[in-house]
């Protein structure tokens, strides 16, 4: 069933590595014409987002970019770079991958001037959503990086990497948006994969979704996959470890 | 199992400095050829190895390699300006699913006239996105372009079964003959792809391999 506002509440990100580029073109037309919420690319896709969406100039989809998206194990100098690349293209927002490595290890004063840097470059010119990590974090670690990107003056918390690290839950969200949920917004991302989780997780208190499979959660239909073993890409019958 | 055939290898951020430094020492103690990090991290093995002779070899655009040219280069200068002797580039395998060869050897080209010999540049192919095909010309182009080492994969994705089961997408000596045979055994091979026994790096090894490249490390060489 088509629904309008699950998928004005949908983010892309049509860069896979296994998709060729008519696939990804025909991806980002579709995000336009849905009136997605937002569809993010790799930055060398950049240029193909801005020129699609000309042909859109009512839209009200948001684009942006990846910055050392999923890990995050980039210098601060390279993810600087790529903000200020960003914010030349004139696009809406970036999903930075914060340092997990120094979260993990306790040092917040690193993950703090990394990020800081990012924000001190973009110096207002675009939205960050930080990609958080949260299915690798307890609690406390959970607070205390809220807290610091509310000092910092973010107003988006993107739960996850995705990918396959770990799937989100009901419960972060829920958790989030009520200790938080007054000052950032929540994005998730990370192996939401079923209509019911989505919903579940917007009651809440989601407003995003960035999902691969955007299609077949907002509207029933198919969604491209690749099968890395007979190396044969379409648009295909959902298939998972999630049964 | 001889430690300069292994790369030690990080694939996650989501790991504490202490296991950064593991990585490192464990290659000190077992004569690894090199370790492979992310760019953030090239100082700490750099402090913690001390000048031994080990490679700090950098993750580039990884792992989607969906930077520009322009970026992937000045990534990969950075990393080696901060002590990375090698760097392992993500190749914009989007360009080989379109045919648009010409853009992987105009990559390929930059980064390899781009950086100093003296650093070893390996692009990383993912084969597990291509076919026969498009995996031997990509082979082909690595030797035109001068590329010293194709790294086979990223080791990060599974395939399902029948049943919806995790399959992992392992190395195979398939894949390294058949990259070794396009390049002309111009271009050495770095097999990656949860390599995790003595028996399969030593089939990798057999079969043309230059360089094993796991988080296994120590699981390879036996211990």
């Amino acid at each position: 069933m088509y629904d309008k506002e699950m998928y004005e509440r949908a983010c892309l990100s049509p860069f896979l590595d296994f998709c060729p580029n008519d696939i990804i073109e025909k991806e980002i037309r579709d995000g336009f014409r849905h009136n997605v919420r937002s569809i993010i690319v790799g930055a060398y896709q950049v240029p193909l987002l801005k020129k699609i969406k000309e042909e859109f100039p009512d839209t009200q989809t948001r684009i942006g970019m990846t910055c050392s998206y999923p890990f995050g194990g980039m210098t601060t100098e390279t993810k600087v770079r790529q903000a200020l690349y960003a914010c030349e293209m004139g696009l809406d927002e970036i999903d930075v991958g914060i340092n997990i490595s120094a979260l993990l290890s306790d040092d917040w004063d690193t993950v703090e001037k990394d990020l800081k840097a990012v924000i001190d470059a973009v110096d207002g010119r675009l939205n960050i959503a930080p990609v958080s990590w949260l299915v690798k974090l307890n609690l406390a670690q959970i607070d205390r990086l809220c807290e610091l990107y509310i000092r910092l003056g973010l107003k988006t918390l993107k739960t996850s990497a995705g990918l396959h690290f770990g799937s989100m839950k009901v419960e972060h969200v829920d958790y989030v948006y009520k200790h938080f949920g007054d000052k950032l917004s929540i994005e998730v991302a990370g192996r939401c994969r079923t209509r019911e989780t989505a919903e579940a997780m917007r009651e809440a208190g989601a407003e995003y979704f960035h999902m691969s499979q955007w299609r077949r959660i907002c509207g029933g239909e198919q969604d491209y996959a690749f099968n890395y073993l007979t190396k044969e890409g379409g648009y295909q019958a959902y298939r998972d470890r999630d049964k | 199992m001889e430690g300069k055939y292994i790369e030690s290898r990080i694939y996650e951020t989501p790991k504490t400095y202490d296991s950064v430094k593991c990585l490192c020492l464990e290659a000190i103690r077992d004569g690894f050829a090199s370790v492979q990090v992310f760019p953030s991290m090239i100082e700490l093995c750099k402090k913690t190895l001390r000048g031994r002779d080990v490679c700090i070899s950098a993750l580039i655009s990884y792992p989607h390699g969906d930077f520009t040219v322009e970026q992937k280069l000045a990534e990969a200068r950075e990393a080696a300006e901060k002590g990375a002797g090698a760097v392992e580039v993500v190749m914009n395998t989007r360009e080989v699913k379109s045919g648009n060869y010409d853009y992987i050897l105009n990559e390929m080209k930059t980064l390899r006239e781009g950086l100093p010999k003296e650093i070893i540049v390996k692009f990383n192919i993912e084969i597990e996105c291509l076919t026969e095909e498009e995996a031997k010309k990509t082979a082909e182009i690595a030797r035109e372009a001068g590329i010293d080492y194709i790294s086979t994969s990223t080791g990060l994705y599974h395939a399902l079964d029948e049943n919806r089961n995790d399959v992992e997408l392992t190395a195979s000596p398939a894949e390294v003959k058949l990259l070794k045979e396009a390049s002309g055994g111009a271009v050495k091979i770095q097999s990656v792809g949860y390599i995790r026994t003595p028996e399969l790096a030593e089939e990798l090894i057999a079969a043309g391999a230059d360089l094993i490249s796991t988080e296994y490390a120590s699981c390879v060489m036996g211990e």
